[in-house]
């Protein structure tokens, strides 16, 4: 038997919603699932419609980009495939993270559950798309004959902690775009302009010694913990130390967030 | 042992989005609703409860009964975890089964059987619960194959009965309901307000708010009266529903000649409850229960001038059931303003005007009416039509 005292007075414990997140797994596993389903139920390939677009996507890009900005088009295809497959996680939680708490005011409105369990059904569900989107890489892996290298294994590390980060970001824009309805226009427009700004379509290298553009770019970095270990090499310790700082600061953010708005997040649906 | 303890608690709650002061006005303005003010910066700050105390322990059933916007949903919520106050404190023990909105959980995309699971998750159910659920809730809704069709095909009937099976199929220690008890449709209300009772007498404390005093006074141990966020009146359930009732009463005739929204607004509850004491009184009838039958709607014709309780009055007096046969008594029941248009009032005052033991007997009105009543479709009247028929011949031979 559960007790359970609601007050102003008696704040719970900050980190009880992380304890939350995780002891009501079943809800946002289940939620995640039925998403996926729902979003492929009556296509014939079902979510591997997913891997296709991502595809669709490559070939167009590379055959264009590498003539374009005069690449090798192998080299160019595989930077190309890492950098839309790490893009394509980011930008898809950050967009569906930010209406995540609106989406769901039904059930907030109607059943004590925590709000983040909404931004883990988000990263649960772009995982699933993760794992989908991540075969194409390995084909475009295979065709370009990039040697697998001990790297690789970061790769699940890298994965982790941007999912994490990616967590705590959307924690922080999915009550507070209930509360500013602007918000999320200001995001989803933030996050066209960040495709273009952010290495994914075009080297850094490129840029000439201007390295500010990527460095203070936190998109680069989260980009770089998953298509560095792809690509054969792990990430610059640059990238680990900004990954690391973001990490922590979005935890603090979040928590600052969940307290702050646990009480309110019923006013703001 | 499961308890609720709600302390000095006030809920107020700012309002966003809110242009201009007139909107604002126009939308809150007036008894519904709680008490308004204006907060720190630009928000308005509505105060939807105000110093709410109250004790339950296991065995209590507390019904809430009030107007529209008088707190009740916002009591529940409170009650349930899913609000917070912004004064005082609510503590409670025991699992919360809060039955608030109807759907929750439910995606129309998915067959019926794939939406088990996850509106029991969202109550914090088990697994062992959910697979549980499997078994009762295709028992229970008798939905058989379409169970395994998606939702958005189902009639409105056949989705009440589907998260009705749901949200019942987990055991709580308290359980809230907002305005569940009357769902389902017409076949399947009986099942359910059987599977509610049980589900009830499980529970060790019972909220429901509701506008039917009926329902309240069959469910509750207690009823709580709010109105402006505040409890006005606590106690036995019949009690405290009369003592609404007649407020209601009151408040229908004063709003009438008074501001027209609040007018509509209690005509509206007023006719609910007119709506519900017939159900009561038609009820009583059809158990051959009379004497309930009788006074509920003497009560009904005296209080309210209702159409059906004068009807019903008309019968018991026609038929002598619950009083002595009157047929002179029973006359001007049938004609009441209201039912004038009414195949069966129409059908009795034939009856009547025919019948040999009623001394203002007029048989030329009687097979008017008859006829009239035989065009509206009442089958019943063709045997005293083809009676009557049948005396005039033997008379002219």
């Amino acid at each position: 038997m559960m007790q359970s005292i609601v007050s102003p007075k008696t704040s719970a414990s900050i980190f009880s919603e992380l304890a939350n997140v995780i002891k009501t797994w079943p809800i946002w596993f289940l939620m995640g699932n039925q998403d996926i389903k729902l979003r492929y139920k009556r296509s014939i390939i079902g979510p591997f419609w997913i891997s296709l677009t991502l595809a669709a996507w490559i070939a167009g890009i590379s055959i264009l980009y590498s003539q374009i900005l005069k690449q090798p088009f192998l080299d160019y295809l595989v930077f190309l495939s890492c950098g839309l497959l790490a893009w394509n996680l980011i930008s898809a939680v950050i967009g569906e993270g930010s209406v995540s708490v609106i989406d769901n005011a039904g059930h907030l409105r109607s059943a004590p559950i925590p709000i983040s369990i909404f931004a883990a059904r988000v990263i649960y569900r772009n995982i699933v798309v993760f794992l989908h989107n991540i075969l194409v890489v390995v084909c475009v892996l295979i065709y370009a004959k990039v040697k697998l290298t001990l790297a690789l294994l970061f790769l699940p590390v890298g994965l982790a902690m941007t999912c994490m980060i990616l967590f705590f970001v959307i924690s922080v824009t999915g009550p507070l775009c209930a509360r500013f309805r602007d918000l999320q226009q200001i995001i989803s427009n933030m996050m066209q302009v960040s495709f273009f700004l952010t290495p994914i379509i075009w080297q850094p290298g490129q840029m000439g010694g201007r390295t500010l553009i990527t460095g203070a770019n936190p998109f680069y970095h989260l980009i770089e913990l998953i298509r560095a270990p792809l690509m054969g090499h792990l990430p610059a310790k640059q990238t680990l130390v900004a990954a690391s700082l973001m990490l922590l600061g979005s935890l603090v953010v979040a928590l600052i967030v969940w307290q702050y708005s646990r009480k309110r997040i019923i006013f703001w649906l | 042992m499961p308890f609720i303890n709600v302390q000095n608690a006030s809920f107020s709650y700012p309002i966003y989005n809110a242009k201009s002061r007139s909107l604002k006005n126009a939308v809150f303005a007036g008894r519904a609703g709680g008490r308004r003010e204006t907060g720190p910066g630009s928000t308005e700050l509505v105060h939807a409860l105000n110093n709410i105390s109250l004790n339950l322990k296991s065995g209590d059933r507390l019904g809430l009964i009030g107007h529209n916007g008088a707190g009740k949903s916002t009591l529940l919520r409170l009650m349930a975890g899913i609000a917070h106050p912004t004064t005082g404190t609510v503590e409670f023990e025991g699992r919360v089964v809060p039955l608030i909105s109807r759907g929750l959980g439910i995606n129309p995309e998915l067959t019926g059987r794939q939406n088990i699971e996850l509106p029991l998750r969202l109550f914090g159910a088990s697994t062992a619960e959910v697979q549980e659920a499997h078994k009762t809730v295709p028992e229970f809704t008798e939905l058989g194959e379409f169970l395994d069709l998606p939702v958005r095909t189902y009639s409105d009937g056949m989705r009440a009965r589907l998260s009705f099976a749901i949200c019942t199929a987990l055991r709580g220690d308290i359980l809230i309901l907002d305005e569940w008890l009357g769902a389902g449709d017409a076949g399947f209300v009986r099942k359910a307000s059987n599977r509610l009772k049980t589900m009830v007498e499980q529970s060790g404390i019972v909220i429901l708010a509701s506008h039917t005093t009926s329902i309240l006074q069959q469910n509750c141990n207690k009823l709580a009266w709010m109105r402006k966020g505040e409890i006005i009146a606590v106690g036995d359930p019949k009690d405290v529903s009369e003592a609404y009732a007649a407020e209601m009463r009151r408040y229908g005739q004063a709003g009438a000649s008074g501001k027209p929204n609040e007018g509509e607004e209690a005509a509206k509850i007023r006719q609910a409850y007119i709506d519900d004491q017939v159900r009561l009184m038609d009820e009583a009838w059809f158990a051959k229960d009379y004497a309930s039958a009788r006074k509920i709607a003497e009560m009904l014709y005296a209080k309210e001038n209702a159409a059906r309780a004068s009807y019903r009055l008309g019968t018991i007096y026609y038929y002598g059931r619950g009083a002595e046969k009157n047929l002179a008594q029973a006359l001007p029941y049938f004609r009441h303003t209201s039912l004038t248009d009414d195949p069966w009032s129409i059908y009795h005052q034939g009856l009547i005007l025919a019948d040999r033991n009623y001394p203002g007997r007029d048989e030329d009105v009687a097979r008017n009416l008859l006829e009239i009543a035989m065009m509206r479709g009442i089958r019943d009247a063709a045997q005293p039509l083809k009676a009557m028929e049948d005396r005039k011949l033997a008379v002219a031979s």
